[in-house]
């Protein structure tokens, strides 16, 4: 038997929504988050309804059901059911939405805002648009002095940064689980592999007290280390992020 | 008297000649003087500064913004510069592809082609003036709201400023000749008097664009003065700044995309509006065709802005972080969105106008596996890097990192995914194409299978290319490798054509094209291009001109207007949007305007007989 | 499946192209100064 088209289409558009569940929330133990669920679904939805609308025989056949239901007589009884559970169903969502919750609100937070072109740093302005990693440059002339810096940068990383930020540079350390916004997660392709050298030196030295303005809520723990760390600890510590985690700094350079 | 006549046409013919060079000439030699006396000045930049002919950029405070009438400076000048650059960037692009098309025209002698580009030049000539009239709006109100900004960068470009003035007298006797001309220089000889004015015109349009692109790079990424901001007198330093030709190429490119979509929905209009057969099918061509500009344009748009983002980016981190990472990465997660949308109904009116063939079952289900891969492609295209998280999610994740989700964050995915979807719909196209034909060449499978490994191949690299630079490399190469999948998916796309090319040698034709036979809904779809193509391009204006946030020209004039705030995004999307309904509402009544010229009324005893 | 008349004409493209491609990502990343295989 031939599944008629308005159910192949809600039956399609079910499949991918439970499918998102259960390969995100079930198989992956990653959830996927509900705002971007929404949006994932609206567009599937639009491709749905390309597929199923760009012939005349297709959409006749897609809407026939519909049309049906609201102009056939015999379908009475199926009408008002209908008429009357589609409002129902409007109302009861909206109800839902709206019901107050204890969940406290969302918030957009700023991960890498954008670093100020200057800043006050050991008491001297710096340049972040200019400023490099001192010990970088050892990396081709001096491997063997590079790699003990690296050394030197894992020990200033291990007393001082893996409480928060772990021992394999994951962002799960012992205290991680307290703070919220959490520690940043090293590994993750999408921070440190992003930036260039300056801009941790930037977030290192001047911590959370730090952030610029449109970073706002200025939620972060991360203590100001420059308070704490001699400078080229911090810079040590750089070569030691992006040496455990296989990440490159962000460069122009072309070498 | 059959002698003289041709005689003095082309007498005619040769002064309009003429009068078109002459203006190639003053525009050159205007050039010429230009930059001559551009380098002089720069010789005499040391001298020039030391007499103090330039001061530096004036700092301001509040007190400097007239406010007039109580009206907010800020949001006049926005709208109306907003406004003026949609019309702009259609007034620009419809003379390209009108020549295009004109030249068509000439090769094919299909008169089709020659109305077809006539008609288009004709929605733009009331619209050339509505660009115009806004021009002259947005001066005054940059003088008005504006006066020190004004006056510093008019010292810096008052050269320019004044060819531009001259270039415009130009651009509007081009144009007019060109349009009036139209049906009077038709058939040898003429036609290339005509062309070669289109030509003109288009020279003279787009070196206007490069002349205000200067002005506006300028104050992102100011060149030629010092760190106070005096001007060290060479006018090319100022005008060939950092981000100057990255604009250029993105804003030519995208003019085209955005003149197209125009024109489709124009088509789509007068499509829906259109009571005969006739007319329907004349309509329906018209709006293909307009599409097919359109997505032309728009397969090398997103190169072209990656190609921007990393030149703001090498320019400056703190402009690059603000404008991918920082508060306006949120509008770029509406910008893939629009554009998915872009490409989604691009798609859908070729799918929908495969109906006009007999033969297009063949490929149509197919349809179903190109959506999947076209959605799939858009998801990953939209993935913002940070999540939209509620409390119990983030407990759920235990922080913000989203280990599948995160990394489809960033720019990799966002070029794999974007190239995957350019080489889908090129695949669309090829149904399109192959759908009235019938292949006769004895190979048609070999060429066929060589046809899906040339796809295969491609998408594999593409998807090599993305993973492994993308994400085990360091950012060097990430950028790099950007650039063989561009050329990947440019090699396929031709490739591919090439290959269809020969396979479809001597085919024969399933029947001849409906035209007209297509659904209203994908009229619909050319609007939705239109109205898409608007907001994004007012969207993405605003993000170019706010990521210079609480400056007038970059570290060196500093905005102290009281309306000196980076807007929160809600309240920049919302002038965005009332931008666009005005800018939509002018459109409606331009299309209206093309119709009314061609209305006529009979007043039955009006005028004494 | 019809090997002689399609698989066969798609593997030996395939094979092409894919070699293509891979000489096109040498030479372009070569240009840039880069190697396809990243090196630290």
């Amino acid at each position: 038997m031939r599944i008629p088209k308005l159910l192949q289409a809600v039956l399609v558009l079910a499949g991918v929504y439970f499918g998102f569940i259960v390969v995100f929330d079930v198989i992956l133990d990653a959830v996927i988050p509900s705002s971007l669920l929404v949006m994932y679904m609206f567009f599937v939805t639009a491709g749905v309804f390309m597929v199923f609308t760009y012939d005349e025989e297709g959409t006749r056949e897609l809407v026939a059901p519909i049309k049906a239901l609201v102009e056939d007589p015999s379908k009475r009884v199926w009408r008002n059911i209908v008429f009357v559970i589609v409002p129902l169903a409007a109302g009861a969502g909206t109800y839902v939405q709206m019901q107050p919750s204890f969940e406290a609100p969302l918030e957009l937070r700023t991960i890498h805002p954008a670093p100020p072109s200057t800043a006050k740093i050991y008491g001297k302005r710096v340049n972040l648009l200019k400023l490099e990693n001192p010990f970088r440059k050892l990396e081709k002339e001096d491997p063997e002095q590079f790699r003990e810096l690296v050394e030197e940068g894992a020990a200033v990383y291990i007393e001082n940064c893996q409480y928060c930020h772990g021992d394999k540079l994951d962002g799960n350390g012992p205290y991680a689980a307290g703070l919220n916004p959490t520690p940043l997660n090293f590994q993750d392709v999408g921070t440190i592999a992003q930036l260039q050298e300056s801009y941790l030196f930037w977030r290192i030295a001047t911590g959370g007290p730090g952030l610029p303005k449109e970073a706002a809520p200025w939620i972060s723990s991360m203590p100001v280390w420059q308070n704490f760390l001699k400078e080229d600890e911090i810079w040590k510590t750089i070569l030691f992020l992006y040496d455990y985690t296989g990440h490159s700094p962000r460069s122009w350079g072309h070498e | 008297m059959n002698g003289p006549r041709p005689i003095l046409k082309t007498g005619l013919a040769l002064t309009i000649l003429g009068l078109g060079l002459a203006v190639v000439a003053l525009v050159l030699t205007g050039f010429g003087q230009f930059s001559a006396f551009a380098a002089e000045h720069a010789g005499a930049a040391g001298e020039a500064a030391a007499a103090g002919l330039y001061g530096p950029a004036p700092k301001l405070t509040a007190a400097d913004y007239p406010a007039i009438a109580g009206v907010n400076g800020r949001i006049v000048v926005w709208i109306v510069a907003q406004l003026h650059l949609w019309f702009a960037a259609f007034v620009l692009a419809v003379p390209i592809f009108v020549f295009i098309i004109e030249v068509i025209g000439m090769r094919t002698r299909d008169k089709r082609y020659d109305d077809m580009a006539y008609e288009f030049i004709k929605v733009s000539i009331t619209a050339y003036s509505l660009t115009a009239v806004l021009g002259g709006f947005l001066v005054f109100a940059l003088i008005l709201f504006y006066p020190h900004l004004f006056t510093y960068l008019s010292t810096i470009f008052s050269e320019s400023m004044f060819y531009y003035a001259l270039l415009f007298f130009a651009e509007s006797a081009a144009l007019y000749i060109y349009y009036y001309g139209w049906h009077w220089l038709q058939g040898g000889f003429k036609k290339w008097v005509h062309l070669t004015l289109g030509l003109v015109l288009n020279a003279v349009g787009t070196t206007l664009m490069l002349l205000a692109n200067a002005w506006l790079t300028f104050m992102m990424s100011p060149a030629g003065v010092d760190a106070a901001g005096v001007f060290g007198g060479d006018a090319w330093a100022a005008i060939h700044n950092f981000l100057w030709n990255p604009i250029n190429i993105h804003r030519f490119v995208a003019n085209i995309a955005y003149g197209g979509s125009i024109v489709g929905a124009y088509a789509a209009f007068k499509f829906l509006t259109a009571t005969g057969r006739q007319e329907r099918a004349h309509y329906d061509w018209m709006g293909y065709n307009a599409n097919f500009i359109a997505i032309c344009a728009l397969l090398p748009l997103p190169f072209a802005g990656y190609y921007l983002a990393a030149e703001i980016y090498a320019y400056s981190q703190q402009m690059g972080i603000t404008l991918m990472g920082g508060i306006f990465a949120w509008l770029f997660i509406i910008q893939a969105v629009l554009i998915g949308t872009l490409f989604l109904s691009a798609n859908y009116y070729l799918w929908c106008g495969m109906g006009r063939s007999d033969g297009a079952k063949r490929y149509t289900k197919y349809i179903k596996y190109i959506a999947i891969v076209l959605v799939g492609a858009f998801l990953v295209w939209f993935t913002p890097h940070t999540l939209v998280l509620t409390n119990e999610e983030l407990k759920a994740l235990g922080g913000p990192h989203h280990k599948i989700l995160g990394p489809l964050g960033i720019m990799p995915a966002k070029n794999t995914a974007v190239n995957v979807m350019i080489i889908f719909t090129a695949i669309s196209f090829m149904f399109y194409r192959r759908a009235n034909k019938i292949a006769t060449v004895p190979w048609v499978k070999a060429g066929n299978a060589i046809q899906v490994a040339l796809y295969t191949a491609g998408i594999a690299n593409i998807v090599f290319l993305g993973i492994y630079h993308g994400y085990f490399t360091n950012t060097v190469y990430k950028v790099a490798a950007s650039i063989p999948q561009v050329l990947t998916t440019l090699v396929v796309i031709a490739g591919s054509i090439t290959l269809d090319s020969f396979i479809y040698r001597g085919s024969k034709e399933v029947g001849s094209l409906q035209w007209g036979r297509i659904p209203e809904r994908a009229q619909y779809a050319l609007f939705l291009l239109a109205v898409a193509f608007t907001w994004l391009m007012g969207l993405m204006g605003y993000i170019r001109s706010g990521i210079r946030q609480h400056w007038h020209v970059v570290d060196i004039m500093r905005d102290a207007s009281p309306d000196a705030f980076t807007p929160t995004l809600g309240y920049a999307a919302n002038v965005v949007s009332v931008a666009a309904i005005i800018f939509m509402a002018m459109v409606i009544f331009v299309f209206w305007i093309a119709q009314v010229s061609s209305n006529k009324t009979l007043p039955a005893g009006y005028w004494k007989e | 499946m019809d090997t002689k008349g399609y698989v066969r004409p798609f593997a030996a493209a395939l094979v092409v192209f894919v070699a293509a491609f891979l000489l096109l990502d040498t030479l372009i990343m070569n240009m840039q100064g880069l190697s396809l295989i990243f090196d630290k």
